[in-house]
């Protein structure tokens, strides 16, 4: 029993492929996560650990198998959340455009054939979340048609950078105090 | 098959020597009243193990293990279970302070035990083995080995993330488009 979706992204299959792997920051978008963390990496293997956000409750661990650019599959293996595998298909087309597509499978169990609520994810919601997320990545994405950039805040390894009427000002940690 | 990941804050080399030290696993095996090694060649491992947990069993167990990364067992006698055998995969955790172990159990009890009830049993015995594992390391602290690729491995800030933009407001004629995380916001002034 699967649930398969798809969106096309204005941005090269790395992009995305990047953001699925970064499992410290999936609390940053997905609708359903709370908290994120990798817990291992062996290669093409990882484990990670995701606290589910309520109704859901508990951690969500799960197994994920990656194909550079291509593929992210997670199956889970611990905690209270119905799906058994998901599965984050990229495909890379022409001219810097790129289409993925989530597929969510549910775990056997009886309740299946129950006329309950199935508790799964909306397959569509976590894709336009990742395009949201994506879209923090590409310039143009925020640039607007015409008119005149006034503030850009952007976060770069370096730290937080903002540009204020074409001026950078790099960005430092406050000390701890009362607020001005 | 059924599997589990188990943090352990000791590094991989230690667990290792834990897993494979097949002798002891009476100290902190869950159930297990006995384990002896009958024969031993290279990596490879026959044991005679007794465990004692829902209904005592008493069967053959070969490991074959992968130094530091992984030990692979399968019944190779036994009355009581038609398949036992699973295997600990070690990672050296991401936060570089210790060991995930990935665990997987498969058992096959015959036709008159449900499928769902095995998965059960093997949540089960795989969640109170990391416990155990867990225990056992903690009262009895190993020297401190860590594992090469611990050691090598670079630390989650060292990870380099492509810029990435927050906010964005942009003026235009009629107002303000405002852009934060994803979203566009148009703010009109009155006069628009």
């Amino acid at each position: 029993m699967a649930k398969r979706s798809s969106i096309a992204l204005p941005c090269k299959a790395e992009l995305p492929y990047s953001v699925l792997t970064d499992y410290d920051q999936y609390a940053e978008w997905l609708p359903l996560v709370k908290s994120s963390k990798l817990l291992a990496t062996e290669g093409d293997l990882s484990v990670a650990e995701f606290e589910l956000r309520p109704p859901r409750k508990g951690k969500w661990v799960v197994e994920c198998i990656h194909t550079r650019d291509q593929m992210v599959l997670w199956r889970t293996i611990g905690g209270e959340i119905p799906i058994a595998q998901l599965q984050w298909d990229i495909e890379g087309g022409q001219s810097g455009q790129s289409q993925v597509s989530l597929t969510l499978e549910k775990k056997s169990s009886w309740r299946n054939f129950l006329p309950l609520p199935s508790g799964m994810p909306d397959a569509g919601k976590c894709l336009a979340a990742l395009q949201r997320q994506i879209s923090s990545f590409l310039p143009e994405a925020a640039a607007g048609d015409g008119g005149e950039k006034i503030l850009d805040l952007v976060e770069t390894s370096q730290g937080f950078v903002c540009w204020i009427r074409g001026k950078k000002y790099v960005m430092t940690p406050a000390p701890e105090g009362p607020r001005d | 098959m059924i599997k589990s990941a188990i943090q352990v804050q000791a590094p991989k080399n230690n667990v290792y020597t834990i897993l494979t030290d097949f002798s002891r696993y009476k100290e902190w095996v869950p159930g297990c009243e006995s384990c002896a090694v009958t024969s031993q060649s290279g990596n490879v491992c026959d044991t005679q193990i007794v465990i004692n947990s829902m209904k005592r069993m008493e069967m053959g167990l070969r490991f074959d293990s992968e130094p530091v990364h992984s030990i692979k067992f399968r019944m190779t006698k036994g009355k009581e279970l038609k398949a036992y055998a699973g295997t600990y995969r070690l990672m050296d955790s991401a936060d570089g302070l210790g060991t995930v172990v990935l665990a997987e159990l498969d058992i096959d009890a015959g036709f008159m035990v449900p499928k769902f009830m095995v998965d059960k049993i093997c949540n089960k015995l795989l969640d109170d083995t990391g416990t155990a594992l867990r225990k056992y390391i903690s009262s009895a602290p190993m020297k401190a080995a860590p594992s090469p690729a611990a050691e090598k491995a670079p630390s989650p800030e060292a990870k380099r993330r492509p810029v990435k933009r927050l906010l964005s407001v942009v003026q235009t004629a009629v107002g303000y488009k405002i852009w934060v995380m994803g979203q566009t916001y148009t703010v009109k002034s009155e006069q628009g």
